[in-house]
């Protein structure tokens, strides 16, 4: 008999163009190739039964469609129609032996390539990304401790190039050893003329003044010897310790690059110390510029916040937003990234409200309306609030104050009213855009007294429910982004305090959610490959963040945990409040931060808000971690209601 | 419809490319076949050869084999046809328009002095238009297109590479496992009646 190779290829072809065979090289392919069944299969024939053992074999569909379904799930569970190029039944790899989970029926005629488990497990350890797309393939159950979707997101081929900054930002160890090579140090009683010295000598820009013990006293720059020049003292008698700029931000050894920006991002500082312990109570390590980092890479978003600061425009700021927008699309490239970088776009936002800000007091003092005596604070609001707003869409805020004296509380009202209108066209200058409902800002009901905004909360938790206090939720996420940040903080934990004064609230909220709760149908219309009444844009943002989001939130309430940011910490704090559920936890985390990454790269790319995501634009990994994560949401509402409803 | 014995039978689905249309003066450039049992394609139990021809003819442009191809790559024609009388066996053969190919690998045959296949055939062609008449299936659009492309497209098969012998008897093959499920259905023996079992030398 001749072998008939070229069949053999024709298979591999076939297979080279769906996941996960994509990630294998052409031998490998013509070896499965040989070992493939081609079976023909009827309209609603049945491949596999939960329930029965597993076949030694998993498939996928090279014609025709099937339905996976799982019977024994309650009201909540998802049909997950298959397509040309999907997987069926590869549970086989973390259950071995074990029964099936799911029901899988040819929706239609359907032609179906057999593959068998234990000569492709051989060749599986060669290929970490098959293995990692074959766990996102996996359903999630709670009651077994397989491995899913948590751990899976790694995959390199969605990073495709190394050189990018969150690969650079755990460049750890070059990062530490520079910044010892960099340190110089001084005593404090040495003179500016010995530590001018030093510093020419060693070619440093800056010298660390330590104690007896090496602990960081302050740090002597090229600025700080201006000004001892400028003083007029003699460079041989004026002192180290009476020209440092201290205190010093101290880090501990071995900070990661990203670490290092955010801190001088925040701080404003330009240098750091790196100490044994990361206090000032310890010896010094290291020392890191500013310069320093920004020769590790030139275009970050330190760079851009420090810009912001020298801009007096409205357009420059627009211009600079837009910027900081490509160069947060340019770098984020993976969902690993995103936590970094929701940091940092909060940072970045932070910066433009304060700057918006600061030109609208300008442009109201111009016209003689000054500051009331009064704090005041701009908080942000839904996404802006979680540090999860990408996009220059839907920032929702509110101005809380509190008049110093009581007689002003009308002109009170009136200045804060002005500001807000004024940021509000500021921000809309800078290519913010307004959500469906408008801006919060512009609507005089979020510009408030503290007690005003207190009793809104007292009359959210104590009776709020349906529609309305599900449109409000946004506001429990809120966060201080200008002004004194105190009035937040005393607000925040007024709330605390009414959450646990009012037990009926979280089941009150746990019912709201999940009136407002997506349906299997909803998730079931998601496909790149389905027919064409399926392939269009799927509302990832509203059907999957948002109802993740409020769950985060109305299990953080009902845990009675502490005030987090961000749905994945506060899934991941859960998980360890709750650890007999972490499973469902981590799952949710994983799932979150996968599709925050879809729509705020889509956001970004489009420069829209991004809700809309069309799945042909997925990659054949998304698509998969999508689909495990509408199992996960519809899973996580089951479980809200038969633990709080 | 009794199916079981057919269920269990071995198919043959093959494809041969030639010099040209005319079977008694053309010669076998190249054979794909194919087996199907249990309902199911064993890609290991499948036939390929590219044969040596004397000459190139305007069917190269068709099948893409040229003269120096078949030279370099291929076996002489006597290896080839008697390796594939081997491989069919005892087999059912199945094809599209396959009294062509069975006339063209007879002729083979007869000059390396072997004897000519008796197999039974299957004529996909046929048997769709028998499928047709029992309302089976949905009618062709174009009753009047007898082309494999036609057939491909009706079914909804892919037709990724074809015009190659392998590839042609793979979608062939695809397609003929999709119209056993419809035998299925027939009251009669409908294959029993569009099968052919003395095609000889289409002499």
């Amino acid at each position: 008999m001749r072998i008939a190779n070229s069949l053999f290829e024709r298979i591999a072809d076939f297979l080279e163009e769906h996941a996960p065979f994509q990630y294998m090289n052409k031998a490998d392919l013509l070896e499965i190739a040989k070992l493939i069944r081609i079976k023909f299969h009827e309209k609603d024939e049945i491949i596999f039964d939960a329930g029965k053992t597993r076949k030694r074999q998993f498939f996928i569909i090279n014609k025709g469609s099937v339905n996976v379904t799982n019977p024994a799930a309650s009201k909540r569970s998802l049909t997950d129609t298959r397509y040309v190029g999907d997987l069926l039944g590869v549970g086989h790899l973390f259950d071995p032996g074990g029964c099936y989970i799911h029901s899988a029926t040819t929706a239609e005629d359907t032609i179906l390539y057999s593959i068998p488990w234990e000569p492709f497990e051989k060749i599986l350890p060669f290929y970490p990304d098959v293995a990692r797309f074959l766990k996102a393939n996996i359903s999630l159950r709670s009651d077994l401790d397989l491995p899913t979707i948590a751990g899976v997101t790694g995959f390199s081929h969605t990073d495709p190039l190394s050189d990018t900054l969150v690969d650079r930002i755990e460049e750890i160890t070059q990062l530490s050893e520079y910044a010892r090579d960099r340190l110089v140090h001084c005593g404090p009683h040495e003179t500016m003329q010995e530590v001018a010295f030093k510093m020419l000598n060693t070619k440093s820009e800056a010298i660390v003044v330590v104690n007896r013990d090496h602990y960081p006293l302050g740090i002597v720059t090229k600025t700080d010897m201006a000004r001892a020049i400028q003083s007029g003292r003699s460079p041989a008698q004026a002192t180290a310790e009476d020209f440092m700029s201290s205190p010093v931000i101290t880090v501990k050894d071995n900070p990661t690059l990203g670490n290092c920006l955010r801190i001088m991002m925040k701080s404003g500082y330009q240098h750091i110390c790196l100490t044994e312990n990361g206090t000032d109570q310890s010896p010094t390590s290291g020392l890191i510029s500013e310069r320093d980092l920004m020769l590790y890479y030139g275009n970050n978003p330190m760079v851009i916040i420090r810009q912001i600061g020298e801009i007096n425009r409205f357009e420059e700021l627009s211009h600079m937003r837009h910027r900081a927008d490509m160069l947060i699309l340019h770098e984020l490239r993976s969902a690993e990234g995103i936590e970094w970088f929701s940091d940092v776009v909060h940072d970045l936002n932070r910066a433009f409200v304060k700057k918006v800000i600061r030109l609208s007091m300008d442009s109201l003092r111009e016209e003689g309306v000054y500051m009331p005596q009064a704090s005041f604070c701009l908080i942000f609001a839904g996404a802006g609030g979680r540090r999860e707003l990408f996009t220059r869409h839907a920032m929702d805020r509110g101005v809380m104050w509190l008049a110093d004296h009581e007689k002003d509380h009308a002109y009170c009202e009136e200045y804060f009213s002005k500001l807000s209108e004024l940021i509000h066209e500021g921000l809309l200058k800078c290519g913010w855009t307004k959500n469906l409902e408008g801006f919060t800002e512009s609507n005089p009901k979020w510009c408030n007294p503290i007690s005003a905004w207190k009793s809104y909360f007292e009359e959210w938790i104590t009776e709020g429910k349906g529609v309305e206090l599900f449109e409000n939720l946004r506001w429990f996420d809120m966060l201080p982004a200008d002004g004194y940040e105190k009035l937040a903080e005393e607000t925040r934990g007024h709330i605390q305090q009414l959450i646990k004064d009012n037990p009926s609230f979280v089941k009150r909220l746990a019912q709201t959610v999940l009136e407002n709760a997506p349906t299997s149908e909803d998730f079931e219309k998601f496909s790149p490959k389905g027919p064409k009444q399926y392939t269009h844009f799927f509302d990832l943002y509203g059907k999957v963040c948002m109802p993740l989001v409020n769950m985060a939130r109305l299990l953080t309430f009902a845990h009675n945990l502490p005030f987090r940011n961000t749905t994945y910490e506060r899934f991941k704090a859960l998980a360890e409040a709750d650890p007999k559920n972490r499973h469902i936890y981590d799952e949710a985390a994983e799932g979150f931060r996968i599709s925050l990454f879809i729509v705020s790269r889509s956001g970004l790319r489009d420069q829209n808000p991004g809700n809309l995501v069309h799945p042909k634009e997925l990659s054949s990994l998304e698509v998969q971690l999508a689909k495990s994560t509408f199992r996960n949401v519809l899973s996580l509402q089951n479980f809200i209601e038969s633990q709080y409803c | 419809m009794d199916f079981e014995p057919y269920r269990s039978t071995r198919w043959v689905v093959f494809d041969t490319e030639t010099t040209g249309t005319m079977p008694t003066r053309d010669r076998i450039v190249s054979i794909g076949a194919m087996a199907i049992e249990d309902m199911e394609i064993n890609p290991n139990d499948a036939f390929e050869c590219l044969v040596r021809v004397p000459f190139n003819s305007s069917s190269v442009v068709i099948h893409g084999i040229t003269k120096d191809e078949t030279q370099r790559e291929g076996i002489e024609e006597a290896e080839a046809i008697e390796q594939f009388n081997d491989y069919l066996g005892d087999a059912y053969l199945v094809g599209h328009h396959v009294a062509f190919d069975i006339i063209v690998v007879n002729h083979a045959l007869r000059r390396t002095g072997l004897p000519i296949l008796e197999n039974p055939a299957i004529d996909v062609m046929k048997l769709v238009m028998r499928l047709e008449e029992q309302k089976l299936v949905q009618p062709r659009e174009n009753p009047n297109d007898f082309s494999l492309d036609g057939l491909l497209d009706h079914f909804d098969i892919p037709k990724a590479g074809r015009h190659t012998a392998m590839g042609d008897s793979f979608a062939t093959g695809m397609l003929w496992m999709q119209l056993l499920r419809f035998c299925k259905k027939a009251e009669t023996d409908i294959l029993e009646s569009v099968m052919e079992t003395d095609i000889g030398l289409g002499e």
